[in-house]
């Protein structure tokens, strides 16, 4: 109706475009750093949190650092290997 | 304007002004329909502040009377967050150019407003189903063949959904001599467990929710924005209104957070992660219900507040993503923040508010349920585990929503791609979205506020220093796990299957393989009374010593030809051929005309009431 599922013309990228802020090394360099940073500031506050006892271990010094890296990396593998009996091409209901 | 103006907007139940409003835009001009839509909009939004808690309102109704207007602070907060996302989206879908998407959403919206504010589970009932019909009008919008072939299978589930409901509320109006008035109730029959099966269903509880990523990645762009608020979170509120405090709803509610983060993490297309990432968050608030605290009540009605804003706020960035380009899909996405930088941003904002960084609307509500399980875990291992189970799905709410739909569409691999930027109304919406987000983050109050218990009673802090440091923990541990695990969430162009399987492919095939044998057993019975016999007894009536010969002859050349002379065989075959064709010159019987068999008909049925009257 109003919107078509793919509209023929999108704006392809220039021969001479400049490249972005994200494109320079230097900048994804920084980004690596600070996120490798804010992990071990976060980590290093936790030292001086003192938690009333939930789960029972929240009081080993950076314990939800682990914890976090530990339930995510859980999850991205039970969904990797859970998915794959499950995954189907894109277009495996259309006929 | 002023209160007194409010209040008397409030005479109305909030639904009527949408559903007027919804008759208004289907017969307007095109040029009004637009301004139109805002101002209804508008003025629901008025007369949802003009409604004084306790207020009452109730229709005569075939001698009953249907309890539409009853308001208390559960419904109150449902009803601002209905009223406030409606005004928003007509901001949204102004680019809408036709009136069934337009209309379609002010009926749903309207039956919304109508499930929050009913008082009793007939007029729950009815508004309960215009919100399915008037949905599946929403996905119909979309013009696409995928999209009508989803809104059907959307439209069965519901309508299923529905029917289930009403014979529970049949059974439980009965046995509560004839009483409709909706409140909490008690697993204890027939009833109430339909009533729990039909809100589940709209809930999207596994293993009833494969129509949610199903149909809602099918809208247009502005109608999945649409779908994303409305259907799950009136389940949200019936579920906190009948069933708080319900252990059942504690598993059911952990278990779906999990699963939606599984779907999320292996779906390709932005809106299908989103999808599951509704039914990720819904898992929260169910969790909460049944924890049933008011610390917990408190925080499901706080985060069905904010998940609808920042989940509306998702889907229109991936919206305005899809207007622009026809591409939903992170296969085919990429790069994207060169030329839509705001769209960038505003989805950043409702990627940290679904991952509950500070100073979001997410941190202020999500902790509130997950304090409700931590409060009550020291004497119950049920929560210990709920807890736990929260805790795991907090850091996967940041992974594939708050990081993942990000990195996807807008950054990871160049694809070349450079479209416009968003149109301003689809900006305008977002940043007033996206405002309301980080506003309430900072400044909770007003939300609280309005929440069913005092807030200062029940001792919860959302910025105290633990929460602040252990949220950002797990966040940026969560983060930082997802960059350094890049190469196992590569994406492919796959689906992944749900419980939606068993009736699109296994349904058919359960026909080809079990039905299909019958269905060739009862053609031949079908062939045989109507055709074979009736055909050949005509014959035999004829022409009884041809038939018989007809019959022996068949019998000799088919079984009991290894017996015989080939002299005889011959003979048998040439007396065949000539029977034969006198067999199918005779008709198979001559068909009754329609109005001898009407005559037919009723002389039964006169034969049948004379014996019946004397």
């Amino acid at each position: 109706m109003s919107f078509a599922p793919h509209p023929p013309e999108i704006p392809r990228k220039a021969p001479d475009e400049a490249p972005g802020w994200f494109d320079r090394p230097k900048n994804v360099r920084l980004l690596k750093i600070l996120a490798v940073l804010s992990v071990v500031v976060m980590f290093g506050l936790d030292f001086t949190i003192h938690y009333h006892q939930y789960l029972g271990g929240e009081n080993i010094p950076g314990f939800y650092t682990l914890f976090g890296l530990l339930a995510s990396v859980v999850l991205i593998f039970v969904a990797k290997l859970g998915g794959k009996p499950l995954k189907r091409k894109d277009d495996y209901y259309d006929e | 304007m002023s209160s007194l103006a409010l209040a008397s907007l409030a005479v109305v139940p909030p639904a009527v002004y949408l559903i007027v409003g919804a008759i208004l835009l289907a017969v307007v001009p095109r040029t009004v329909r637009r301004p139109l839509s805002v101002l209804v909009a508008a003025v629901t939004l008025a007369c949802v502040a003009g409604l004084e808690k306790g207020a009452h309102e109730a229709l005569s109704f075939w001698g009953g009377e249907l309890q539409w207007l009853d308001v208390d602070a559960l419904s109150l907060v449902f009803g601002w967050i209905f009223a406030l996302t409606i005004l928003v989206w007509t901001i949204y879908a102004w680019h809408l150019k036709g009136r069934l998407e337009l209309v379609s959403a002010f009926l749903y919206g309207g039956g919304a407003l109508g499930v929050v504010f009913a008082g009793d589970l007939l007029t729950l009932f009815l508004y309960w189903e215009l919100m399915a019909i008037a949905s599946t009008g929403v996905i119909l919008a979309a013009g696409t063949t995928s999209a009508r072939k989803a809104a059907m299978r959307y439209v069965c589930v519901h309508f299923t959904g529905g029917v289930l409901l009403l014979f529970g509320i049949a059974i439980h109006a009965a046995a509560q001599g004839g009483d409709l008035t909706f409140g909490a109730m008690e697993l204890d029959g027939a009833g109430p467990w339909l009533i729990l099966l039909g809100f589940a269903i709209n809930a999207a509880m596994p293993p009833f929710s494969a129509w949610l990523p199903d149909a809602y990645p099918e809208g247009s762009p502005s109608g999945s924005v649409f779908l994303s608020a409305f259907t799950t979170k009136t389940s949200v509120y019936v579920l906190a209104t009948a069933f708080a405090g319900t252990d059942l709803l504690i598993g059911m509610g952990a278990f779906m957070s999990l699963y939606g983060i599984f779907y999320a993490l292996n779906e390709n297309d932005a809106r299908r992660v989103l999808s599951y990432s509704i039914m990720n968050q819904v898992g929260f608030m169910i969790c909460g219900i049944g924890i049933g605290t008011p610390l917990a009540i408190n925080g499901v009605a706080a985060h069905a507040f904010c998940h609808i804003l920042y989940k509306s706020l998702l889907f229109m960035s991936a919206g305005a993503v899809l207007y622009r380009t026809g591409r939903s899909k992170c296969t085919e996405l990429g790069g994207l923040w060169r030329t839509m930088p705001w769209t960038l941003v505003f989805g950043l904002v409702g990627a940290l508010s679904i991952s509950a960084m500070p100073l979001t609307n997410g941190f202020i509500s999500k902790p509130m349920i997950v304090g409700a399980a931590a409060a009550g875990m020291a004497d119950s291992t049920l929560l210990w585990v709920a807890y736990l189970v929260l805790m795991v799905a907090s850091a996967g709410v940041s992974l594939h929503a708050g990081i993942k739909f990000p990195w996807f569409v807008f950054f990871a691999e160049d694809k070349g791609l450079r479209p416009k930027e968003a149109p301003f109304s689809m900006l305008l919406a977002m940043g007033i979205v996206s405002f309301l987000c980080i506003g309430l983050g900072c400044y909770p109050k007003p939300l609280y506020d309005l929440l069913p218990t005092d807030m200062a009673t029940l001792g919860f802090q959302a910025y105290t220093l633990d929460h602040v440091v252990l949220q950002l923990e797990v966040l940026v541990a969560s983060g930082f796990a997802f960059f350094l695990l890049l190469p196992v969430l590569k994406r492919t162009p796959t689906i992944t299957l749900d419980t939606d399987w068993f009736y699109r492919k296994g349904a058919p095939r359960f026909v080809a393989w079990v039905a299909g044998p019958l269905m060739g057993a009862f053609g031949w019975l079908s062939r045989s009374v109507h055709e074979t016999v009736p055909r050949g007894l005509r014959y035999f009536a004829k022409n009884p010593g041809g038939a018989a010969r007809l019959a022996y002859d068949r019998f000799l050349l088919g079984w009991a030809g290894a017996f015989r002379s080939m002299e005889a065989i011959d003979r048998a075959q040439a007396r065949l051929q000539g029977d034969q064709g006198r067999y199918e010159a005779t008709s198979p019987g001559a068909a009754w005309p329609i109005g001898t068999t009407v005559l037919y008909s009723a002389v039964a049925f006169l034969i049948f009431l004379l014996t019946y009257l004397f």
